[in-house]
């Protein structure tokens, strides 16, 4: 159907035509005398971005309800005029983007062609080796994913000045998809584990599943207005920033000034994007919106932290050399987590989550637990994780996490003594994890001397529609409930596995996770590292 | 007959994982399989302690000879398995 408007082209309550919006579709300049046009001055942004941004037409041929569907939208009953109130801290008009962005691709794309030159990932140590792996085979996809997400809120947002945003967001999306696969692609021939960057998200592995699902949840299924909360607010505010930020440091510590270009390209647009959620926060709030505005805060600040933990947390405790290391995982979170976090939402009129005292006792233990889980069943990843816990790595991570050896550290015990007494069988897993039917990874706690405490690994349990559903906490077994519709019918990895009979071993389901031989992940330092404990 | 998945927790460790059982299978079975899977690999074993099972937030322990299908275990209900020494039952069950 073709959308007809009042002729010429009305914008909702302007004037018909005002030259200054002639000026910015034309870029300032029409033509030059010698043609036989008249030149025009480049009008200041300024000048005429509040006109030309503000793009609603007024309908004549479908209703508005056509061309503005709910669940595309997610106005919630407020009014077009209300939504035109969205107001966003930062402009920018798409020249001004282009030039920035022109930019930053070319510095990016001239260092990474240098680094190529000189071999970096040649004398780059395992663990850095293995933190780029698993970042792009988490993230780089996503990168392209979020142009979707952006797309959505470009066309279907009530508010034109998110429509003008998103648009340049949807524009960084498709750019940190191909600037990522193709840093990494470069790197296949020399490792065969960074085709992971675009194989990953293509495979049924347990890690690929409840990243998918996750990511789909908040960029791809929900209205315009809840993925600027999810995705832009409680997501890049919360944890893509950092997580670019901190790798972007780390990069550089480690000397690798490839990685570090791009992440501080990606993380800077990330920080515009931001602007959307919390704007539209803004406008909900202001509209008697504020307990739907905090469920999605609370839901999504929730989910990303999990993830965050998978990714950043191990990279940051265990996979840095020590002699690297500037603070714990748990340093940098409250530092530029928390409290970034808890202004940014106390500022808006809400309060912390709800379950905020559980997530900051789940700053001391939950990273160690994943940690342990990935090292243990490594050959199900694609990339060679770290232990990470030599008697000098143990000696910081007590410092750091007092009561660490009476805990995580019991495990790891036990696996040295194994790893000493040549029982290789014993150093990978019989059996999976349960895995949380929200978040898709692994049910872990603490272990040793706190197993029986209140962190100790414990499933949440629930029952619905005939089918028992089983939470790695409190607070996932809330997501669920908040709506069940929406998640209920999803099939995480050991709801896959036990659909066939017999379920396959850990060996078995590797055919299923794509992942082969050479592919597979292994401890990063071929066990050397026991050797320190035979010393 | 299909196995029975039950999410279990064994004492000291640090994740719940899936073992898979028979209806038969009596709780000193039951708990020998959750054994296997953590016992010597990520948890070490206490000498001369006897291993028990009980349901996750219970701090007492089934009977030794009752069988999954006497005590009522579903796909994915949660136990926890732990070395009771001296065969006293011990408390501090996740609550």
């Amino acid at each position: 159907m073709t959308l007809e408007t009042s002729p010429p082209y009305l914008r909702r309550g302007a004037a018909p035509t005002h030259p200054a919006a002639f000026a910015a579709c034309t870029d300032g300049v029409i033509g030059d005398k010698t043609a036989g046009v008249v030149s025009m001055a480049l009008l200041k942004r300024e000048e005429w971005y509040d006109l030309g941004r503000e793009t609603s037409w007024t309908p004549r041929y479908v209703p508005e309800t056509d061309l503005f569907p709910e669940s595309f939208s997610g106005a919630l009953d407020l009014s077009p005029e209300t939504w035109e109130t969205w107001a966003e801290p930062q402009r920018m008009s798409f020249r001004e983007y282009v030039e920035a962005q022109r930019e930053s691709d070319a510095g990016a794309y001239s260092v990474k062609a240098a680094a190529t030159r000189g071999h970096y990932l040649d004398q780059a140590s395992p663990g850095w080796r293995s933190v780029l792996k698993a970042h792009y085979g988490a993230f780089a996809l996503p990168g392209y994913q979020a142009s979707l997400a952006q797309a959505r809120m470009a066309r279907f947002s009530r508010a034109p000045g998110h429509r003008n945003l998103a648009l340049l967001a949807m524009l960084d999306g498709i750019r940190h998809g191909q600037i990522q696969l193709h840093f990494a692609h470069e790197l296949c021939p020399r490792d065969r584990q960074f085709d992971w960057a675009w194989k990953a998200l293509h495979t049924e592995g347990w890690g690929p599943i409840a990243i998918r699902q996750l990511f789909d949840d908040l960029m791809m299924t929900r209205s315009a207005s809840e993925t600027a909360v999810m995705l832009t607010f409680a997501l890049e505010t919360g944890f893509a920033s950092l997580q670019f930020q901190t790798l972007a440091t780390d990069a550089a510590r480690a000397g690798d000034s490839s990685f570090s270009t791009l992440i501080s390209s990606v993380q800077a647009d990330e920080a515009r994007h931001a602007q959307q959620g919390a704007a539209t926060l803004r406008l909900l709030i202001d509209q008697g919106k504020r307990e739907y505005a905090q469920q999605m805060v609370d839901i999504i600040f929730w989910r990303s932290w999990r993830l965050y933990c998978l990714v950043t947390g191990q990279a940051m405790d265990y996979y840095t050399p020590l002699s690297n290391r500037t603070r714990s995982f748990k340093e940098f979170v409250l530092e530029f987590v928390v409290d970034p976090f808890v202004r940014a939402v106390e500022g808006l009129g809400l309060q912390k989550p709800w379950y905020w005292d559980h997530f900051l006792a789940t700053v001391d233990t939950y990273q160690h637990g994943m940690h342990l889980f990935v090292w243990y069943w490594r050959q199900t990843l694609w990339w060679n994780p770290r232990a990470g816990v030599s008697p000098e790595e143990r000696d910081w991570l007590e410092s750091k996490y007092p009561g660490w050896n009476d805990s995580f550290g019991r495990c790891w015990d036990a696996i040295i003594e194994n790893g000493l007494t040549a029982q290789g069988d014993k150093l990978s897993p019989t059996t999976w994890p349960v895995l949380c039917n929200l978040c898709g990874l692994p049910i872990v706690g603490a272990a040793g001397a706190g197993w029986a405490g209140g962190e100790g690994p414990r499933t949440y349990s629930l029952d619905h529609l005939n089918r028992r559903y089983s939470f790695c906490s409190e607070e996932c077994r809330w997501i669920f409930g908040v709506d069940s519709d929406r998640y209920q019918g999803h099939l995480g990895f050991i709801d896959r596995l036990l659909r066939r009979q017999p379920p396959p071993d850990v060996d078995g389901a590797s055919s299923a996770m794509a992942i082969a031989p050479g592919e597979q992940g292994q401890d990063a330092e071929g066990l050397r590292w026991f050797d320190r404990y035979r010393e | 007959m299909a196995q029975i998945p039950l999410c279990t927790s064994f004492e000291g460790d640090f994740l719940v994982r899936l073992v898979l059982v028979e209806e038969s299978d009596t709780m000193d079975q039951v708990a020998a399989k959750a054994a296997a899977h953590a016992l010597g690999r990520t948890v070490r074993g206490r000498p001369g302690s006897l291993l028990r099972v009980r349901l996750q937030g219970v701090d007492w322990a089934l009977e030794r000879q009752a069988t999954v299908k006497t005590v009522g275990l579903g796909p994915m209900e949660c136990i926890e398995v732990y070395q009771d020494h001296g065969d006293q039952t011990a408390g501090g069950g996740h609550g």
